[in-house]
């Protein structure tokens, strides 16, 4: 089956270029500091923030800045075979790597001696997982009032026979490379980037471009959430 | 055991060294350590030691059933062990821990998932059996940069290893003919992939320096890592950025071309070594294997010291600079730099970006520099040897600069 | 469960107000919390359910697999409960730190559909003897403000009534081995019955031979012991559980049974008519977690 028609479109009727529908909701749970649900397209993850308070493990404490840890794990039914076991070195690999990124992201230097927790949930994946992880943690900090430096958001290309289409959806992802880029999107600086599968040099850099523009458009859909998140907010502390 | 902590001085040292442009084994940024491919008796059993890491790759074979899904391909797995034996603050068992399996993921990536090694060369019969290849990593010792060393010994293994030949009978036995019967048979390879490191270094919010294949020290020290694996035919096939430091896409893109271009150098350096192993065995009646080839650390820093002055001294590099920015020249150090300089032709001037301005403070930053390394055998030796170095010191505290730092010394 | 710490002025409080027959949050000794479900929300699961009950959130999916019998029973199918605490609830839950509150979670649901008459496991046959249709329960904890068990057996309760199992037929033998099809069709689906199914009720006993169901937390770290009771929906109890280290009377705890009973049955109506309700909306917008 075509992944791309003469036409132009892909399978769900976007064009290549076209992210997928981003929902997102703040603040879903009380008991974290900060939580957040996002769904993209089908790829739905859930984050939870639980932070910055004490350093549990006084030998990881860092008196200059704060320890960050992520744990990201799947529930069984996330994809079409069941998951024998939630926690496995593929997403050990990945909590790695959601951690660095906001190592990069969070102003550490204001939270000295602590540590900041984030968990993430994968709910149902369907492509672009690291992307979705990465957005739904960004907007669970939000939530939380952790100081970021800027907004992380992360997106993912892939190539397609000379075409680069952005937001793969597994299958689509299944035949070429996923290149998975999170942003700082108002310094324009890249934080992570992530490839596998083969790529060739010259298809990179196009893939890339892409891959940075499809955060831009995330960037500006996150931040009307928030913006709308923050306006309710207020609208129910100010009958007060 | 828990690892010595790194001093705040040391650390600073360090950071402070980078940004004024010396590295703490006086190689420039973008160059890498001495390494050495050898290979064992056996066929697929290979060692690459690269400057003071050591890694061992064994490659074994079995003949097993495919998977359901892919019937008509043989399997390759790969296997990495991080024991204490490499560094002492590891934890016994070789499995668990994120730095094995950061490594595992790379490894996987680039050999694995790019399908450089022809798989379906591997099938007996389809749906039935298949050659399944199994590549052990076991690193001996742990000074930075296992990600280049595994993946060479993991390339080279492969290359290297030759399969025992197969009887195929009409009802479907399989039978395995031992090598005096039939000669074993070489793998198939298509493309050498090669896994280029580089340690970011922050030393300020903005600045970013970049240091190619870091030692164990500098790994401690840097900020951020960028493990590009690609191949010389020009595909990228992986790319991990974790984190901890944000980049500019500039500077990612001049990464992997520095990167290419060490991939070229590599690949050719294995295929080399793989050869030259490949003709003197056939010639001798039993090879030497490793016997050899072992060499204590103190034998091999000393090789190096009389290597690193017979080569910098004398050498006649070939390669034009791009004079993008013409640099300072350092007023006093022509005085000592005078033979050298007749027989370098890309002078470029010792390292001043601002930070140190008499030359009596770079003297000084120097002698600290040389204080602060810990496996220098020789003062006399490091003096003259720091000296000739200063001449190939390229500044690259500011990313302007880094067009300098690409074209000069990345050949090894 | 999740650690909370109440004073003793708190304690006191709150069991006064049990004796005086009204809670904390104003309900009356057997009235639960506000409970909300839906189904359906997982696509890839062949059913799902999430419940909410006040603050504890729980997501059940269901999977379908197929595997060999056991020996001693070849003609039926598997029910096997996972449930996995997520970190989400409790940062004491990452890593192996919720295990301990999954095993005894799932070694109660076990228990709870042990019995035979519970849901039919025969009717999850395929070939006799050689493949049987095994239903993966994964229970997800994604937020614990009290009473898990009776959410976490309305949920399962609910998405065995959500699960389309698709149908398998025998298309014929290949040197021994069967060869399957399974039906492509999404409307062309198999259901469970789950008329049978036990829920779980919790009755905490706060002072002496007074017992409280559907404990808040505050109110579970008060009372010294707990019994769950599972019961189907024509009053037969299927398990019975003590937990915690209190002691129960006789009466108590004979008066619980009963009371869980009458609270059963009814609990059992409202679910089964809410859950048909549900299923013959059309076009239902599924919420999901927005």
């Amino acid at each position: 089956m075509e992944i791309i028609s003469p036409e132009g479109l892909r399978q769900d009727g976007r064009t290549p270029t076209c992210l997928r529908i981003i929902k997102c909701r703040l603040g879903l749970y009380d008991r974290p500091n900060g939580s957040a649900y996002i769904e993209m397209g089908n790829t739905k993850v859930l984050a939870a923030v639980y932070g910055p308070r004490e350093v549990r493990s006084k030998n990881k404490q860092n008196l200059d800045e704060c320890v960050i840890q992520c744990e990201m794990s799947r529930i069984a039914a996330c994809g079409g075979e069941r998951v024998r076991r939630a926690r496995d070195k593929r997403t050990r690999a990945l909590s790695h790597q959601i951690a660095g990124v906001f190592h990069a992201a969070i102003r550490k230097s204001k939270y000295p001696g602590s540590q900041i927790d984030i968990y993430v949930q994968v709910l149902q994946e369907d492509g672009g997982v690291m992307s979705a992880c990465v957005n739904a943690s960004t907007l669970a900090l939000i939530h939380a009032g952790v100081e970021l430096l800027d907004y992380v958001t992360s997106c993912t290309a892939s190539i397609n026979k000379q075409t680069a289409i952005l937001d793969a959806t597994n299958m689509e992802g299944q035949a070429g490379c996923e290149v998975t880029v999170s942003l700082l999107p108002n310094k324009g600086s890249i934080v992570s980037l992530d490839s596998s599968h083969t790529v060739h040099r010259d298809q990179f850099e196009a893939v890339m471009d892409l891959a940075t523009a499809g955060c831009q458009q995330v960037y500006q859909e996150l931040f009307s959430q928030v913006e709308a998140y923050l306006q309710d907010k207020h609208a129910i502390m100010s009958h007060r | 055991m828990k690892e010595t902590p790194l001093s705040t001085c040391e650390r600073t040292a360090l950071t402070d060294m980078v940004e004024c442009g010396l590295r703490h084994d006086r190689r420039g940024f973008l160059e890498a350590r001495d390494t050495t491919i050898s290979f064992g008796r056996e066929y697929g059993s290979c060692s690459v030691i690269l400057g003071e890491t050591r890694v061992l790759a064994q490659v074994t074979c079995e003949v097993v059933e495919p998977r359901a899904s892919r019937p008509s391909e043989g399997k390759l797995s790969i296997a990495v062990h991080l024991s204490p034996m490499a560094a002492p603050h590891l934890e016994p068992g070789g499995g668990g821990g994120s730095e094995v399996d950061a490594l595992q993921q790379v490894l996987e990536r680039n050999i694995k998932e790019s399908r450089c090694l022809d798989l379906e060369s591997l099938c007996i019969r389809a749906e039935e059996s298949v050659w399944q290849l199994r590549v052990d990593i076991t690193v001996l010792n742990h000074d930075g940069n296992l990600c280049d060393a595994s993946n060479m010994a993991a390339v080279a293994a492969l290359r290297h290893f030759h399969r025992p030949d197969v009887l195929v009978e009409e009802d479907g036995r399989v039978t395995v003919l031992s090598h005096a019967t039939s000669p074993p048979v070489p793998t198939f390879m298509r493309k050498v992939p090669v896994c280029v490191s580089y340690a970011l270094v922050c030393p300020q919010e903005d600045k970013c320096l970049v240091l190619m294949d870091p030692t164990h020290v500098e790994e401690r020290v840097m900020t951020g890592k960028l493990v590009a694996g690609l191949n010389p035919h020009g595909d990228i096939t992986s790319l991990v950025f974790p984190g901890r430091v944000a980049l500019k896409k500039e500077q990612i893109m001049k990464c992997l071309e520095h990167a290419f271009r060490r991939a070229k150098i590599i690949a050719e350096m294995v295929q080399q070594a793989v050869e030259d192993d490949l003709q003197t065995r056939a010639t001798e009646d039993r090879p030497s294997g490793f016997r050899d080839k072992l060499v204590s650390d103190e034998e091999y820093k000393r090789q190096r010291f009389t290597h690193l002055m017979a080569t910098k001294v004398l050498t006649l590099p070939t390669e034009s600079t791009e004079a993008a920015v013409p640099m300072e020249e350092e007023p006093s150090a022509p005085e000592e730099q005078d033979p050298a300089n007749e027989t370098t032709t890309n002078v470029t001037a010792t390292s001043t970006n601002g930070l140190v301005d008499t030359p009596d403070d770079l003297e000084e930053s120097r002698t600290t520099a040389v204080i602060a390394s810990v496996t220098k055998t020789c003062k006399n030796k490091k003096k003259k040897v720091k000296k000739t170095k200063d001449v190939k010191m390229e500044s690259d505290s500011e990313e302007e600069q880094q067009q300098t730092l690409l074209t000069s010394q990345d050949l090894q | 469960m999740v650690d909370i710490n109440l004073s003793d002025a708190e304690k006191c409080y709150i069991i006064d107000g049990v004796k005086l027959g009204i809670r904390v949050d104003g309900r009356d000794r057997l009235d639960y919390r506000h409970l909300e479900i839906e189904t359906g929300l997982v696509s890839t699961a062949n059913g799902s359910a999430r419940v909410r009950l006040d603050r504890t959130d729980v997501l059940i999916t269901v999977k379908m697999e197929m595997d060999r019998p056991s020996p001693d029973q070849p003609n039926q199918g598997r029910l096997r409960f996972f449930v996995n605490c997520s970190a989400n609830a409790a940062p004491e839950f990452e890593g192996r730190g919720g295990e301990d509150l999954a095993t005894t979670l799932s070694a109660m649901m076990d228990r709870l559909y042990s019995s035979p008459y519970t849901l039919d496991r025969s009717c999850l046959c395929v070939v006799p003897g050689k493949h049987v249709k095994v239903l993966y329960v994964d229970i997800e904890i994604l937020d614990c403000a009290g009473n898990l068990f009776d959410a976490v057996s309305i949920g399962v309760k609910a998405a065995l009534w959500a699960t389309h199992l698709p149908r398998i037929f025998v298309t014929g033998e290949d040197g021994g081995e069967l060869e399957f099809e399974v039906s492509d069709n999404p409307h062309d689906t198999e259901r469970i019955n789950v008329s049978n199914a036990p829920i779980l009720i919790t009755h905490l006993r706060i002072t002496e031979n007074l017992t409280i169901v559907d404990p808040t937390p505050e109110e579970e770290e008060c009372g010294p012991v707990q019994v769950v009771v599972g019961v189907t929906p024509s009053g037969l109890i299927t398990a019975l559980q003590q937990l915690g280290q209190g002691t129960f009377t006789t009466q108590t705890l004979s008066a619980a049974i009963k009371l869980t009973r009458e609270l059963g049955m009814k609990i059992h109506t409202h679910l089964t008519t809410k859950l048909r309700q549900e299923e013959s909306m059309q076009n239902r917008e599924i919420r999901g977690f927005l």
